[in-house]
């Protein structure tokens, strides 16, 4: 047997289709019957009106009634379609979103596991919570920020099958950095728009934000957070998202004093960036507070060695410059 | 009568057409995999058109013949 969805590729696994929760095709069904009740109505205004004694009216009622039985069923027909090929297709290594916009209008996209960043379950209200179904939501640090599995059955345990899946994708890579070309990062959107998409704050929000960055020297993160609508670990992952890297959240780990210090201080101070680890093959990864383009080649300039990059939070990266780095003698105090 | 037929040719072509969308949407677009139903559902909603439209002629005859032998 072939699987023929799109850009597939040889798969040793079964690879498994989500579709949303059969009780979606309610609605639909419940609107099918409504549309039908005119077919038995019309027989008795019909009556009232004469034309159920004529043979030719009698006939007409009947043809033109099966006629419009067959385009009630052919509209459920339509959002039964919409319901059996709007699917998530999970391979062994990514997943797949086969989204039905509206009739001849498919769109896909896919998703590798190794970008998975967070997961999130949500199960809303009485029926969903009855019947077992909701939405997964799937964060990743790939041009689609934002994977949503709507209300399909049984998410909690489809949401850790997912999550082992991107581990195990994970592990090997790490293995394999050493082969790993440093990568130059553009941003894919525009934090504002991340942050909004992934439900963290309004559009409401982003307009006020960026009404009072004028002057302010201040970055659009920092105003949001200032405001209390974003927290810093928010601007971290929204920063991952955007530049599609990975976000480190430096509290957790234990850095090594050598490690860090591969960076020199100045450049370390000047860009906010501190290494964190460097493999065994040699690969430093580089932890920096804001990323960019220029930024990145810049430290690619500075070092030999391959790099992977990493976004954390400012204020722990500063935390690492003060505690890693030796003070420097204050010249003007030595005399 | 003749009005009539008339009529009901222009909607059956359409609705035939709507029928015909639904089918060809089916197939274009369909995710091939182990456990396709789709050629289930063709094959069942094809048997559910005509049935009711046969039904539907069937009845409107019969009830015809009946009142012309009526009146």
């Amino acid at each position: 047997m072939t699987h023929e969805y799109p850009n597939q590729q040889a798969y040793n696994d079964e690879p498994l289709i989500v579709r949303r929760h059969i009780l979606d095709l309610l609605l639909p069904a419940v609107w099918s019957l409504i549309m039908l009740l005119p077919v038995s109505l019309s027989y008795v205004v019909f009556q009232a009106v004469g034309i159920t004694s004529d043979p030719a009216g009698v006939l007409a009622i009947w043809i033109f009634s099966g006629l419009y039985i067959v385009f009630v069923i052919s509209f459920f027909m339509t959002e039964w379609t919409f319901w059996y090929q709007d699917a998530w297709i999970i391979t062994h290594d990514r997943l797949i979103d086969i989204a039905l916009v509206s009739l001849f209008n498919r769109r896909l996209s896919q998703l590798s596991f190794n970008q998975i960043q967070d997961i999130q379950v949500e199960m809303k209200g009485y029926l969903q919570n009855i019947f077992n179904y909701g939405n997964i939501n799937v964060q990743s640090a790939g041009r689609q920020s934002f994977f949503q599995l709507q209300s399909v059955p049984r998410p909690a345990g489809l949401a850790s099958k997912i999550s082992d899946k991107s581990l195990l994708s994970q592990q090997p890579q790490e293995n394999n950095n050493v082969q790993q070309k440093v990568r130059v990062i553009k941003p894919s959107h525009r934090i504002g728009e991340i942050l909004v998409a992934e439900g963290r704050i309004t559009n409401e929000d982003v307009i006020k934000a960026l009404q009072l960055q004028p002057g302010s020297g201040k970055k659009l993160g920092e105003i949001l957070q200032e405001a209390d609508k974003i927290t810093r670990q928010d601007i971290v992952q929204a920063l991952a998202s955007q530049y599609r890297i990975p976000g480190i959240d430096l509290s957790r780990y234990d850095l090594d004093g050598a490690t860090v210090r591969i960076i020199p201080k100045s450049i370390a101070q000047q860009y906010l960036a501190i290494a964190v680890d460097r493999s065994p093959d040699g690969v430093i990864s580089v932890a920096m507070a804001h990323p960019s383009t220029e930024l990145v080649a810049e430290l690619m300039s500075q070092f030999d060695q391959p790099l992977t990059f990493l976004v954390a939070d400012e204020d722990y990266i500063k935390e690492a410059i003060m505690t890693y780095y030796p003070l420097e003698l204050d010249e003007n105090n030595d005399n | 009568m003749n009005i009539l037929i008339s009529i009901y040719i222009i909607f059956f072509l359409a609705i035939a057409t709507y029928v015909g969308i639904n089918i060809f949407h089916l197939v274009k677009f369909r995710i091939g995999f182990r456990g396709d139903k789709t050629n289930v559902a063709i094959g069942l909603y094809i048997a559910i058109v005509i049935g009711v439209i046969t039904i539907s002629w069937i009845g409107g005859i019969l009830a015809y013949n009946q009142l012309l032998s009526t009146t």
